[in-house]
């Protein structure tokens, strides 16, 4: 075996590992957090776009 | 041979793993924020949009309302893509995140000084009032930290 194969087999452990490490207090990582977000600002910005559009008026510009 | 390279890494792959499940807490903190920050606003624009229908506001002042819920999901997605995919945040990440945070922390300010909008019904006004309070709080949370991180 040899480094590549060795390093090829360690990973998905350690990625393993990691994760249950991360949610052992069970608290949701950064990550999953900022999953929960983007999901979030995705659909408020969809709702106000359709409300914009259902009433005529030209969509905010960003910023 | 095998068995004696792994006994030579596993003291550096632990200490790798323990790192990397420690992230920085001002990345959870700052993650954790955002998604307030998302929830909130989408609890605005939602009661926003029901009092519009409902006649309580109209299109106009509906429309001041949700400009400015706009400029918090566009602020809150890009904050989010600089955090994303960063273990520890570095100091031009933080400086990023304070910088696109600033201008709609202003505009937060601005609408609650100026009364907001012409809100003649109170619960609406109240409720209007107190998510953009809890909005602006979640940008100082996240401003506060990275400064002092």
């Amino acid at each position: 075996m040899n480094y590549l194969a060795l390093i090829n087999a360690i990973l998905p452990i350690a990625a393993n590992i990691i994760t249950i490490i991360r949610n052992q207090d069970g608290t949701l990582t950064a990550v999953a957090y900022l999953d929960q977000a983007d999901a979030q600002f995705a659909t408020n910005a969809k709702q106000i776009s359709d409300w914009f559009a259902a009433h005529g008026k030209p969509a905010p510009t960003p910023n | 041979m095998v068995a004696s390279k792994l006994r030579n890494l596993a003291p550096v792959l632990l200490v790798c793993l323990v790192l990397a499940a420690c992230s920085d807490s001002a990345l959870k903190t700052t993650s954790r924020a955002l998604l307030d920050i998302a929830q909130a606003n989408g609890a605005l624009q939602t009661a926003v949009i029901e009092s519009n229908k409902s006649g309580v506001l109209n299109d106009t002042q509906a429309a001041a309302i949700l400009t400015v819920c706009s400029k918090i999901n566009t602020a809150g997605a890009e904050a989010s893509q600089v955090t994303r995919g960063l273990t520890k945040l570095d100091t031009t990440s933080k400086t990023k995140i304070v910088d696109i945070m600033a201008p709609i922390a202003a505009a937060i300010q601005d609408a609650l000084a100026k009364d907001l909008v012409p809100i003649t019904d109170a619960a609406l006004r109240q409720k209007v009032q107190a998510s953009l309070v809890t909005i602006q709080t979640a940008i100082n949370s996240i401003r506060l930290v990275l400064v002092s991180s």
